[in-house]
């Protein structure tokens, strides 16, 4: 207890000693953000396993060490050595250790603007007013009408230490060519911290496909990456946001996008999330304007003694609004993996239609889940559904299989193939292939 | 909409007038109010008890003390501090001081009381002692004692033990010493410490080896006394290769103040052994605005201790102000089963968060939830619930469903299932939905003949039918009818 | 022969745009009336306005029945009135069984008429005589309403449920749309056997097929929610040969 608290004062005290290493803090909004943050954060503290949010994280490892948040790097990366931007891909933003690096592209039709976040807070910081949150705002309203900050905890701490980032902004009516790829490469001292801060804008009726790359470290240190990305899709717009998380056995990465919907807009948000360590997604989304609706799928592998840990809050906060969740889960080893999903609709928001399907598949006798799939309802005129299951290879499928002559390891490497198409077959063409194969990758381990 | 108005005022015209709103005029012994050491002596000795147990409640006592009361967060329900020192714990009638050894000396008002809560006329004949005149043995409890034990006779020729906990413990020493909170410890939480300390009677059921119980087991609690904290302690053990129905029901006086109830229920199933629970709950909710009411925060679980061992909970919830109740199995035996029926509704202002838990701890154990809520006017309806798949419970699976009904646009209705897993031969699914009653299913119910009223009990019906069915023939009569005062003027 | 159904100058809106434009109709007691018309003509509306359904708005007009203001009475008070609507999409009512939906309805009407509710055995008895008038295996007493059946299988079902509640006023609502021939055969022949003259009957139909088999007394074209064009069986026929256009032009 002491211990921890000890750790907080140290997250404390290192805000104040390293301003200069915080980007903004010129900007009096950008420092009433940062202080307000730091501020919550010392209120809360990381959370713990009485936090609902949290309560399958092993929050020990957070809270009893100090992950330096502001600790220079001395890794440097030779940008020819990293493999060749696709040929899909517009723009392609590379961080290192939680900076950018690098930012190729093609030649760029006008209406899209990509930069860092720290170009921004230099030559156009009024854009960005109101666009970063503050952690406060995505607090959880319980059913109790109770307004819990905790869960935010990590947010409240990327607020105040976020040193960079990506902005993408699209104008109207733009439909941007390719899809736009922010790689995370990383190689941190050990128990060190760093946190990204992104903005993805679109501006009315424009389209964009947005893919979130966050590679595993080079080296295997105790390091804790804390991705947060506001995302505003405007009226008539749509957003294909694709993740593919990897992760050394040491790094933790928590990964929080924060979406709100206009009238008429669409939200596609795909995860691959397979780490060696822990990792975590949470997906929040707000339907805020009527007839918008999101997709969410996600699929997670775990091998080893990894943990993959999946949130999602879907917010339907407006009439006739549409929401989609498939969530897939396969668990070998001693892995362990964690969904949970929530489907709220407001009082009002009446025509909400709204479904949810999570399944999960544990090839080891060590391998376990938790799976929790929530429905808040607020008004009567609604359609929400959600079913999951927990269960293992079907055994009369990997029966019919082999009796056609197919050896067991493929036939169960088809099995779990097939266990997870649902999501990859929802993958843009784009990037359908590398999504392939950073599936097939992981069902080889099965060999 | 229209239809949606007509709904919410044929709901709000069924509910509100609490049919069993009368008070009974009996005078009550009370213990002065309140909760001490001294307190849970007064208790131990007005129920003329062991060392051995005066021991066990003092020890709960004092841990209950050291327990922070952790009303759940989590749980979807909130109510003002309960100020446990200005409650009183011990009631009895005094009439009853004695301990009628016949019917003929039970207080007719006690009789007349059943009577205007529509006791079925059979059940009726049963405490005036027409023996012979139906199946159904009643363990009546006023208030905490047991006052009326019919056919003890019967059942004692099959070895059966049906009896007042009080008296189980005088003259079954060694059963209740080796089961009183075997299934729920002490500790399990504060409101079980709380019952374990405080509790003032209950029931007590034992069915020997190989014994069928001939006839549903039935007890009626209700709540009378103003203020009086309700602490039933509920043992049953079905010995291998039993079985046993055991039906619970309940109904309250209106009364202003919150009353809390903190039960405990204790189940134990042995190899081969069934025991069916099934309750009918039907406390007075508070009026349209939820002043007064009951609070229900009961600890019921059950264990599954011997292998092929059977357990079901079913429950029918309509009434109290707060429910919080989770009805649970523990499947330890290798193939042993159990189930959970819910029927629960929540109107007014009424809050209910309310599921199971099935932990599945033996090999190809297997557990089946199936949930029906029911939420309109203000009420708040939650489903919470807990599958757990420990890692030796090979092949066990689970089968869940759970569903909701809204009526009208302020009330809620809430599904919050968790699920661990650390068994890969283990299969879980759950399957929920949310919905309202549709328009189009009223339009065409009216056209029909049936007036909205109906129209909506009907349909509420149906939804429901996949857990009434599971109730006996009796009680299912019953609990229509709760429902129908609970939503409805007449059900078809 | 008397009048039992009068409707006179119906306008009916659904938000605020009018479907039914003035439209007068005299129903005799016995009487079978087919009305024609093409999509979006407002059949459905008038189905759906007579048995009372939410949703529209009677601007002007009336419609009496047996000399009754129907459009003052509730839904079930005009099911128990004799009116009886066979829909077009038949509702499905999970867990409740077809035979105690019945019999809920038939007794709700008997009470509102005054009449002694039916005991089970009684009710049975009834239900397996109007089954086997309508071939109808008695499985589907049991089965939940409308819950699974195929589309010919709710339609019967409807047959039965108007059988058994012996309607003076038989609204049927597309009642032959999505039937196979055969299943359009035994329908049509229920319906014929209910007739009387203490039925009077409006069959609501795209096709000219099911009037065939039903022999309607008298056939209204109604366009763009008014009746515009009222004749006897011939001029089903001339609508198959000159379709609903021919027909409106030359009215």
């Amino acid at each position: 207890m002491t211990n921890s608290s000890n750790i907080k004062n140290r997250y404390y005290q290192s805000y104040n000693d390293n301003q200069s290493l915080l980007p903004g803090l010129e900007l009096s909004w950008i420092k009433r953000l940062r202080d307000d943050a730091i501020t919550q954060f010392n209120q809360d503290g990381f959370p713990d396993k009485n936090v609902e949010e949290w309560n399958v994280h092993p929050c020990k490892g957070l809270s009893d060490t100090f992950y330096d948040p502001c600790q220079e790097n001395n890794y440097e990366i030779d940008v020819k050595s990293i493999e060749k931007k696709d040929s899909n891909c517009l723009i392609r933003v590379i961080f290192l250790n939680g900076k950018v690096i690098n930012i190729e592209h093609d030649t760029l039709p006008a209406g899209i603007k990509v930069n860092t976040l720290s170009f921004y807070l230099k030559n156009n910081p009024e854009f960005l007013k109101g666009k970063i949150k503050s952690a406060n705002e995505y607090s959880e309203v319980r059913l109790s009408n109770i307004i819990d900050s905790r869960p935010q905890s990590i947010v409240a701490l990327n607020t105040a230490f976020h040193e960079d980032g990506a902005i993408i902004h699209i104008d109207k009516n733009i439909e941007v060519p390719g899809f736009i790829e922010l790689l995370h490469l990383g190689e941190c001292e050990e128990n060190t911290m760093k946190h990204i801060r992104s903005v993805i804008f679109l501006d009315k009726a424009s389209k964009c496909e947005v893919l979130e790359n966050i590679k595993q470290h080079k080296n295997n240190n105790v390091v804790f990456t804390s991705n947060v990305t506001d995302v505003h899709v405007s009226e008539g717009a749509s957003l294909s946001f694709v993740r593919f998380i990897e992760g050394n056995s040491k790094n933790l990465h928590i990964n929080n996008v924060h979406v709100q919907l206009d009238k008429d807009s669409k939200f596609i948000s795909t995860s691959l999330i397979n780490s060696k360590g822990q990792a975590r997604a949470e997906t929040r989304v707000n339907l805020l304007g009527e007839n918008s609706s999101s997709k969410i799928n996600i699929l997670m592998m775990g091998t080893n003694n990894s943990l993959q840990e999946s949130l999602t809050k879907v917010k339907h906060s407006t009439k006739n609004t549409k929401s989609d969740q498939i969530i897939r889960i396969i668990l070998d080893e001693n892995s362990r993996g964690s969904f949970q999903g929530k489907i709220r609709v407001d009082v009002g928001a009446d025509g909400t239609l709204a479904n949810m399907s999570g399944k999960s598949l544990l090839l080891s006798d060590n391998a376990r889940v938790n799976s929790k799939p929530e429905l808040e309802i607020l008004a009567d005129d609604v359609r929400c559904s959600h079913g999951v299951t927990v269960g293992s290879l079907n055994a009369e499928q990997l029966f019919y299989l082999r009796s056609r002559g197919i050896p067991e390891n493929e036939a169960r490497k088809l099995l779990i193939n097939s266990f997870g198409n649902v999501i990859i077959n929802n993958i843009s063409t784009n990037l359908a292939k590398r999504a392939k194969n950073l599936m097939l990758e992981d069902s080889n381990k099965n060999d | 909409m229209a239809i949606d108005t007509e709904t919410i005022n044929a709901v709000e015209k069924a509910t509100k007038d609490y049919k069993y709103g009368f008070v009974t005029d009996i005078e009550t012994e009370f213990a002065p109010k309140g909760l001490s050491e001294d307190i849970v002596r007064y208790i131990s000795s007005k129920n003329d008890e062991p060392e051995w147990l005066l021991e066990w409640r003092l020890q709960a006592y004092s841990k209950w003390l050291k327990m922070t009361k952790e009303d759940p967060k989590w749980a979807n329900i909130h109510f003002p501090e309960i100020d446990f020192q200005d409650a009183y714990y011990y009631a009895a009638p005094k009439t009853d001081a004695e301990k009628p050894k016949s019917l003929d000396e039970i207080d007719p008002e006690i009789l007349s009381t059943y009577n205007k809560l529509g006791i079925p006329i059979r059940e009726q004949e049963m405490l005036a002692g027409i023996v012979g005149s139906g199946n159904v043995a009643v363990d009546a409890v006023f208030d905490s004692v047991s006052v009326a034990t019919t056919f003890k006779s019967k059942l004692s020729e099959l070895g059966i033990i049906f009896c007042p906990i009080s008296e189980a413990v005088k003259k079954h020493p060694d059963l209740v010493k080796k089961y009183l909170g075997s299934v729920v410890p002490q500790t399990d939480n504060f409101y079980a410490a709380l019952n374990s300390a405080v509790y003032s009677d209950g029931s007590f059921v034992y069915i020997p080896k190989g014994v069928r119980c001939p006839m549903d087991l039935s007890t009626y609690f209700r709540i009378n006394a103003a203020e009086t904290g309700q602490f039933e302690r509920t043992l049953i053990i079905a010995d291998k290769g039993s079985f046993v129905s055991y039906l619970e029901g309940c109904t309250a006086p209106m009364r202003d103040e919150n009353q809390l109830h903190g039960a405990v229920v204790e189940l134990i199933a042995l190899d081969d052994a069934e025991i069916k629970y099934a309750t009918v709950q039907n406390w007075y909710p508070g009026d349209e605005n939820g002043k007064g009411g009951i609070y229900n925060f009961v600890t019921k679980r059950g264990a599954c201790r011997g292998k092929n061992s059977r357990i079901s909970w079913t429950q029918v919830e309509t009434g109290s102000a707060i429910t919080w109740k989770y009805p649970s199995v523990l499947l330890q035996g290798d193939n042993s089963v159990g189930e959970f029926y819910s029927v629960a509704i929540s109107n007014n202002k009424q809050q209910a968060d309310t599921g199971t838990k099935m932990i599945h701890i033996g090999r190809n154990t297997k557990s089946t939830i199936i949930s029906k809520g029911i939420s309109a006017g203000y009420g708040q309806q939650t489903y919470r619930g807990l599958v757990r798949m420990q890692a030796g419970a090979e092949n066990a699976t689970n089968f869940s469903q759970c569903d909701s009904l809204l009526i009208g646009n302020n009330c809620g209705g809430h599904t919050v299932p968790y699920i661990d897993s650390k068994n890969f031969s283990a299969e879980v699914a759950h399957e929920a939905t949310t919905s309202k009653i549709s328009d189009e299913q009223l339009f065409y119910c009216q056209q029909r003949g049936l007036n909205p009223e109906e129209a909506v009990a009907l349909i509420v019906n149906g939804f429901c039918k996949e857990v009434l069915k599971k109730l006996p023939m009796e009680f299912a009569v019953e609990a229509q009818k709760l429902l129908e005062v609970s939503l409805e003027g007449s059900v078809g | 022969m008397t009048i039992a159904l009068e409707i006179k100058d119906l306008h009916v809106e659904i938000s605020d745009k009018e479907i039914l434009k003035g439209v007068s109709l005299n129903i005799e007691h016995g009487e079978m009336a087919a009305i024609m018309g093409p999509n979006g003509a407002g059949k459905s509306t008038l189905a759906s306005v007579l048995a009372g359904k939410e949703g529209y708005t009677i601007t002007s007009g009336s419609i009496k029945y047996l000399g009754k203001n129907l459009l003052d009475m509730p839904i079930d008070e005009r099911a128990a009135a004799g009116v009886f609507l066979a829909f077009q999409y038949p509702v499905e009512i999970p867990g409740v069984a077809t035979s105690a939906f019945v019999r809920t309805a038939l007794n709700a009407q008997r009470r509102h008429r005054g009449e002694s509710e039916l005991d089970g055995i009684e009710f049975l008895k009834l239900a397996r005589e109007k089954a086997k008038e309508l071939e109808m295996s008695e499985d589907f007493f049991q089965r939940e309403v409308n819950v699974g059946f195929s589309g010919g299988e709710k339609k019967r079902a409807e047959i039965f449920q108007m059988s058994m509640l012996s309607p003076t006023l038989a609204i049927l609502d597309e009642t032959d749309s999505g039937l196979d021939i055969d299943t359009l055969k035994i329908v049509a022949a229920g319906i014929n056997n209910l007739r009387s003259d203490k039925l009077c009957g409006i069959v609501i139909t795209h096709y000219q097929r099911l009037l065939e088999h039903l022999k309607p007394d008298t056939i209204h074209i109604l366009a763009d929610g008014k009746i515009v064009k009222t004749g006897d069986k011939s001029l089903a026929i001339l609508l198959e040969e000159k379709g609903y256009q021919g027909i409106i032009e030359a009215a």
